[in-house]
């Protein structure tokens, strides 16, 4: 229904606070786009470094993705139903990797992970595994920062479910297998999406964690963000085009979540 | 500004350089080389400026924006290698083993373009499994034993005697890294940046220079 | 009708406590009996619908569906939701919105192992057999609310379950839809011969519907019995509201009946003094233009609140201070023609008044 235009319009302070905070977003893309110099924006991305870091960068990052997904689903599920002391101590290890600063979540995978960490060595000692350094180590950091994004997508999704369907789905003979799969998460599979899509995002952004968990090494661990980094010292045009080929991509992910909640609410 | 290998030294220059001249307001700005040079060349603010390569600081020399400029002190590299590695690297010819994890500095920084010039000149090809941006990162991976060996500079690997140990390389094969300094060529440079500049050739300044293994010219 | 033994679809003694609310109560469904439940709200109904169909457990007693005891908690015995035999119609249905109807009604004979064909043609059967063929294979979305709740039920019926729950049937739909829905219900449920234990608001449809009614309030059942026994003696302003009865609080003093200063009555043989409670029965109430003369009967002023038609019957409520609900024929209310807000004379036989002592 429309409302008709007098209460549409909003306070003159609240419009030049929201042109505001949309020009604070909008200033950096214009200033990405105006400095980018077009006619050799092709060349520059056809450079191997940078296919090579595309290539690990979408990868590693829908890898993650559904690793998220994995995981984070059961776990939002989880933490929606449990509602003893636990859930609080829970609910804080699950959001800390979203507050946390990348690098100390790098940090702190290496000192478990890494070849002398307390996981790690056992697991280089049996098996010669190195995580550091790989391309697996490259999930393994973003599906760090990524997984609370599913898992709070989930919970929030699940907590806003009728629990009572899963008791009408009862009473109809399911049960709790049936009821999980046919009731429960065709009904988050909305949350579910969006936080695999959120994830991924998270993912395909991520910095901090993976130059400080796998390093940095061109056609192995080296990821878009990473090359954009190396290149700011070296070659601005092409950390440029980089950044505009990130921008197309987070972009692509941005309109494809923004699609299927529309078309869902 | 000054290039992020000299953080430590220049600090505690500016500490006693502040001393000795109570009225001096000195503020650091560490980056890489590579950004520092970016970054005046967008238009930054500066007095200053110390790079760790000469190639940087002719750049800027070139876009007329810093006059004067003077190598104050040199940097070479050394293998680096955790304290309690097993077993002990105790030549670079060890590196020929491929199964040692071995990180450099990314060719595109000097600490890492004076790496690949050296492993050149030796003939060695050792398995490098991580290019790291800076030193500073480098280095962390060899304290955490996540690294067997990795190439950094001299004065890097005094900071943490306790930790690793340092195998020298043949001077034959190794450049070492100048560290030139120069002024903005701004039109007004203060009376105060051109006595810093002196003070860095006091004995006090060399004898700092030295106690963190930086060469002098 | 009167079941024994294992005939009864649902046995069950419950005693449990909802936050401030101890509810204790012994029900009975006889096999195809259709049961309603009523009371206002809070006072523990759905509650107890819960308990039979095991979102809720019983902290004492038991319940029997069916000769199987599927919660007692003294000998220990639980029994999920998935295990009793028993359908539930929700007041506010939970069709699940990712199925379309065919897919919800087929959804408890997939959970019992049959395929997805065999499960569908089945369910094809129920809706035609239901009159509702014509939804098979629309999304839930699209379903009017009368639909929707015929969809519940036939979802909730296609496994012949022995006991059906159903929660405010009618609650949500419009007067149209609601008397679709009554009809539908009156038609199948009494022709299915499922037991139901029903919750509603609605005397009428309880009339058309229910063989016995319990009355639940505060937890406790204040009444049960036939439909049409409840009418003439309510036991509690509750009841009497619900069957249209008038039911007041009232003292008597030098014989004469004070419900308030402006409500006193003439009555025939008032043998009792001090509290009282008063039932009238409004069809024995008439209303008139004018005040009438000489007789000995109670002539109150009244002032028309609502004028509803049930068919041959018209029932006229009044305002306070004389709430009275009047039951007179069509005819008389047409002949009358009466409208909110009128100032009428309602006249009460002085034998028509029923006077019972309260027990303090």
């Amino acid at each position: 229904m429309k409302s008709p235009p007098s209460v549409q319009r909003l306070p003159l302070v609240v419009r030049l606070a929201a042109s505001t905070g949309a020009l604070f977003l909008i200033i950096p893309i214009v200033g990405l786009v105006g400095k980018a110099s077009w006619s050799s924006l092709l060349l520059d991305l056809k450079n191997e470094l940078v296919l090579d870091a595309l290539q690990i960068s979408i990868t590693s990052s829908i890898a993650a993705a559904l690793l998220a997904v994995l995981f984070g689903t059961p776990l939002g599920i989880a933490m929606a139903r449990i509602t003893n002391k636990w859930s609080v101590v829970l609910r804080s290890i699950v959001l800390l990797p979203m507050i946390l600063p990348p690098v100390v979540g790098g940090s702190a995978l290496l000192f478990a992970l890494g070849r002398n960490g307390i996981f790690g060595k056992p697991l280089f000692q049996t098996t010669g595994l190195i995580l550091p350094y790989s391309w697996a180590g490259v999930v393994i950091a973003n599906l760090f920062v990524a997984l609370p994004f599913v898992v709070l997508s989930v919970e929030s999704g699940h907590r806003l479910l009728d629990r009572r369907y899963e008791l009408a789905s009862a009473s109809l003979g399911a049960g709790a297998n049936r009821r999980l799969t046919s009731i429960t998460l065709p009904l988050l599979r909305p949350s579910i999406l969006a936080g695999g899509l959120l994830a991924w995002g998270r993912a395909l952004g991520e910095f901090g964690a993976t130059i400080t968990f796998a390093g940095n090494m061109p056609g192995t661990t080296q990821t878009l963000p990473l090359a954009v980094y190396g290149a700011l010292e070296t070659d601005r045009q092409l950390a440029l085009a980089i950044s505009l080929l990130m921008v197309s991509l987070s972009l692509f992910i941005v309109i494809t979540m923004r699609q299927h909640w529309w078309s869902h609410r | 500004m000054a290039a992020s290998s000299l953080t430590n030294v220049f600090s505690d220059i500016a500490e006693m350089f502040q001393t000795a001249n109570p009225e001096a307001d000195v503020k650091l700005i560490f980056a890489g080389s590579g950004s520092l040079r970016e970054q005046v060349i967008d238009g930054a603010y500066f007095d200053i400026i110390a790079t760790a390569n000469q190639d940087v600081m002719d750049a800027l020399i070139e876009a007329a924006e810093v006059t004067d400029p003077k190598v104050f002190a040199r940097n070479v590299l050394t293998l680096v290698s955790p304290i309690d590695q097993q077993p002990p690297i105790s030549s670079p010819d060890q590196l020929r083993e491929s199964n040692l994890l071995v990180g450099v500095c990314i060719e595109t920084v000097p600490c890492g373009a004076l790496t690949f010039d050296y492993l050149t000149s030796a003939g060695l090809k050792p398995n490098i499994v991580t290019k790291e941006q800076n030193v500073r990162s480098l280095l962390t991976k060899v304290l955490e034993n996540e690294l067997d060996a990795a190439f950094v500079y001299v004065t890097d690997a005094q900071l943490h005697p306790d930790k690793v140990i340092s195998i020298p390389l043949l001077p034959k094969h190794l450049k070492a890294a100048n560290y030139p300094i120069a002024r903005s060529a701004g039109s007004d440079t203060s009376e105060l940046a051109l006595k810093f500049l002196e003070f860095l050739g006091t004995d006090k300044v060399l004898s700092l220079l030295i106690s963190y293994g930086f060469l002098l010219p | 009708m009167i079941a024994s033994g294992n005939d009864y679809a649902l046995e069950a003694q419950f005693e449990l406590r909802r936050g401030n609310l101890a509810i204790t109560a012994n029900i009975r469904v006889g096999a195809g009996e259709i049961v309603a439940l009523l009371g206002p709200n809070g006072a523990g109904k759905t509650t107890l619908l819960e308990c039979v169909a095991g979102a809720l457990a019983i902290s004492n007693g038991h319940i029997t569906i069916s000769g199987a005891t599927v919660d007692d908690p003294g000998a220990g015995i639980w029994q999920p939701p998935e295990n009793r035999q028993i359908g539930m119609v929700f007041q506010d249905n939970l069709l699940f919105p990712h199925m379309n109807v065919i897919d919800n009604v087929a959804f408890s004979l997939r959970c019992n192992g049959h395929s997805k064909k065999s499960a569908r043609r089945k369910a094809a059967e129920v809706l035609l057999f239901l009159g509702v063929a014509e939804l098979e294979r629309k999304p839930i979305e699209e379903l009017s609310g009368g639909q929707t709740k015929q969809v519940a039920i036939a979802r909730s019926i296609i496994q012949e379950p022995s006991l059906l729950l159903l929660d405010e049937p009618l609650s949500g739909l419009d007067a149209l839809a609601s008397s679709k829905l009554r009809a539908f219900a009156v038609n199948n449920l009494k022709a299915l011969q499922i037991g139901c234990l029903l919750v509603t608001h609605d005397s009428d449809f309880v009339v058309e519907i229910a063989d016995r009614v319990y009355v639940l309030e505060s937890g406790i059942v204040t009444e049960f019995g036939q439909p049409d026994d409840l009418r003439p003696k309510p036991n509690t302003p509750y009841v009497a509201d619900f069957a249209g009865t008038n039911s007041y609080n009232g003292m008597v003093r030098n014989g004469q009946l004070v419900i308030n200063p402006s409500f006193q009555l003439q009555v025939a043989n008032l043998s009792t003094v001090g509290p009282v409670n008063v039932s009238i029965n409004p069809r024995s109430i008439s209303l008139h233009r004018n005040a009438s003369q000489g007789s000995p009967r109670n002539n109150l002023p009244v002032v028309i609140d609502s004028v509803e038609s049930l068919g041959d019957i018209t029932r006229i409520v009044t305002y306070e201070p004389t709430p009275l609900v009047i039951d007179i024929t069509t005819i008389s209310a047409n002949e009358l023609n009466v409208r909110q807000g009128e100032h009428l004379w309602a006249t009460i036989k002085a034998t028509e008044i029923d006077v019972e002592p309260l027990a303090l």
